[in-house]
């Protein structure tokens, strides 16, 4: 009865005009607003002229949604979590690898950049930042993924985006285990979803399709900055053991994928690339209707594998990443860099 | 913990309806905890008089369930039902209730609500939410192009 009441009188308030986001203080309907994908904000925005002011009119917001969906971190938190980990590694005296920071961090953010000029907000619009992001698929930072990692394809569907990077060896020779693929997914769609990461296929010339299982390991999944009520995951609901990766809205994993492809001796792992065409990950998204299956493919860029590669002297091989620091440390830079 | 011997407090509501409720169940509102510090122990008239009795209501039996969640813990599943559920309610009497958790200072309250809310949001267009809502379009058709075209990079992918 007294819930009719309240009804009654907002239905009147309608009439007027006003709706219920007018009721709510600006710091709730940002708590609200922070939980929206770039693409909700701006169907939100299209609903009437008050919204549009509350969503476009607030660069913070942007700045938010820029940090959820790519993981990065303002100066300030960058700075303070430096200073945690610098704190942490003397105090233990070790200095323990990226993946070994990683399982210690126990999902607390560890640093990556942003730099000078994306910082200020004053001289560059947030919301121009999101959609450049958003239009050249740019992959979300952390110490296993991000802008410093060569991207040898991706694919972008509206659940789920996906990168192919390589951990190269030091020598980019193949080692027993093969090459050391990194595969970077990540939840864009509006709910949770299940990632099927053991039954990950790999499309190749001559071999046909791999089908990977125990070669893939799940590097770590990034939590999202802001703090969300999020439902506990359900392994029975999807038909899934508890093996399997969920994905919340913006969380991305890490895949490994360890790969030697049985027939001919290859030597160097852009020679091993080249004969990958594509990866495969299927998932699984509750909607509405019940669970749904998916695959998500993403396709080698050919022409982009040498990209990453330079040809060293000695008939080694760098991968472009580490190539400047190694003919830096051999006197060599300008003579043979190769253009 | 819950026990036998505990205290009771009385919260009036704007409308000044008045409920009765254990000492620890109001303590899950950092507003009520803070004033029962301040006041003296026979003090136990604590008026709320932002939120109405329907939804001080909702608001206690939210509150009750997850103080006796300390004496009776249940599977996250569990919870997270009865959640689903609570929240199962009329838009106004949902955002009344945000009103509420917030003004009381009730943290996951006010996340469970505010979550629902951006959940009936999530991955609908802008027709959709209006009626979700019952927003009127007051933009013109004019209008309403030239912001569609300024996004236009969110139809791109």
């Amino acid at each position: 009865m007294k819930e009719t009441k309240v009804a009654g009188r907002m239905a009147a308030k309608r009439g007027s005009g006003e709706h219920l986001f007018d009721l709510l203080p600006d710091d709730v309907r940002w708590r609200i607003f922070v939980q929206l994908r770039g693409v909700d904000l701006v169907q939100l925005m299209l609903v009437s002229r008050s919204i549009k002011a509350i969503t476009d009119g607030d660069p913070l917001l942007w700045r938010q949604l820029v940090i959820e969906r790519w993981n990065v971190l303002p100066r300030s938190q960058r700075e303070r979590e430096r200073a945690f980990w610098r704190e942490r590694n003397s105090a233990a005296g070790k200095h323990g690898t990226v993946v070994a920071r990683l399982k210690e961090s126990d999902g607390k953010h560890v640093p990556v950049n942003l730099n000078a000029d994306t910082l200020n907000h004053q001289v560059r619009d947030w919301k121009t930042i999101y959609s450049s992001w958003h239009a050249s698929i740019r992959m979300p930072s952390s110490p296993l993924s991000g802008q410093r990692h060569a991207v040898f394809g991706k694919s972008f569907s509206r659940s789920v985006a996906m990168w192919l990077t390589v951990h190269p060896s030091e020598d980019c020779r193949l080692q027993r285990m093969g090459i050391c693929m990194r595969v970077v997914v990540q939840n864009v769609s509006c709910r949770q979803i299940c990632l099927l990461h053991r039954d990950l296929l790999l499309q190749c010339r001559e071999h046909g399709i791999i089908k990977c299982d125990s070669d893939v390991a799940l590097l770590s999944v990034r939590p999202v900055l802001v703090h969300r009520n999020t439902s506990p995951r359900s392994h029975a609901a999807y038909g899934v053991d508890e093996s399997t990766c969920f994905l919340n809205v913006h969380e991305f994993c890490v895949l490994e994928v360890r790969t030697h492809l049985p027939g001919r001796d290859y030597t160097f792992e852009p020679d091993l690339l080249e004969l990958i065409q594509s990866v495969v990950i299927p998932y699984r998204e509750a909607t509405e209707a019940g669970v749904e299956s998916h695959a998500l493919v993403a396709h080698m860029e050919d022409r982009r594998i040498f990209d990453h590669y330079q040809l060293l002297p000695g008939a080694i091989m760098g991968h472009h990443a580490s190539c400047e620091k190694y003919l830096l440390r051999h006197g060599n830079a300008r003579k043979l860099r190769i253009h | 913990m819950v026990d036998g011997s505990e205290q009771f407090v009385a919260l009036v509501s704007s409308d000044n309806e008045t409920f009765n409720v254990e000492r620890g169940v109001a303590n899950v509102s950092g507003l009520v905890a803070n004033v029962l510090e301040d006041v003296s122990e026979e003090e136990t008239t604590i008026p709320i008089p932002n939120v109405e009795s329907a939804i001080l209501a909702k608001v206690i039996e939210y509150c009750r369930y997850h103080y006796h969640l300390q004496s009776n813990p249940q599977s996250d599943e569990d919870i997270d039902k009865w959640n689903k559920e609570f929240v199962r309610v009329d838009k106004p009497t949902l955002f009344h209730l945000i009103l509420a958790a917030n003004y009381m200072d009730i943290q996951s309250l006010l996340d469970l609500t505010c979550k629902s809310v951006a959940d009936m949001i999530k991955g609908k267009s802008a027709e959709q939410i209006r009626g979700e809502f019952g927003i009127v379009n007051d933009f013109t058709p004019e209008e309403e192009e030239e912001i569609r075209r300024e996004n236009a990079w969110v139809e791109d992918r």
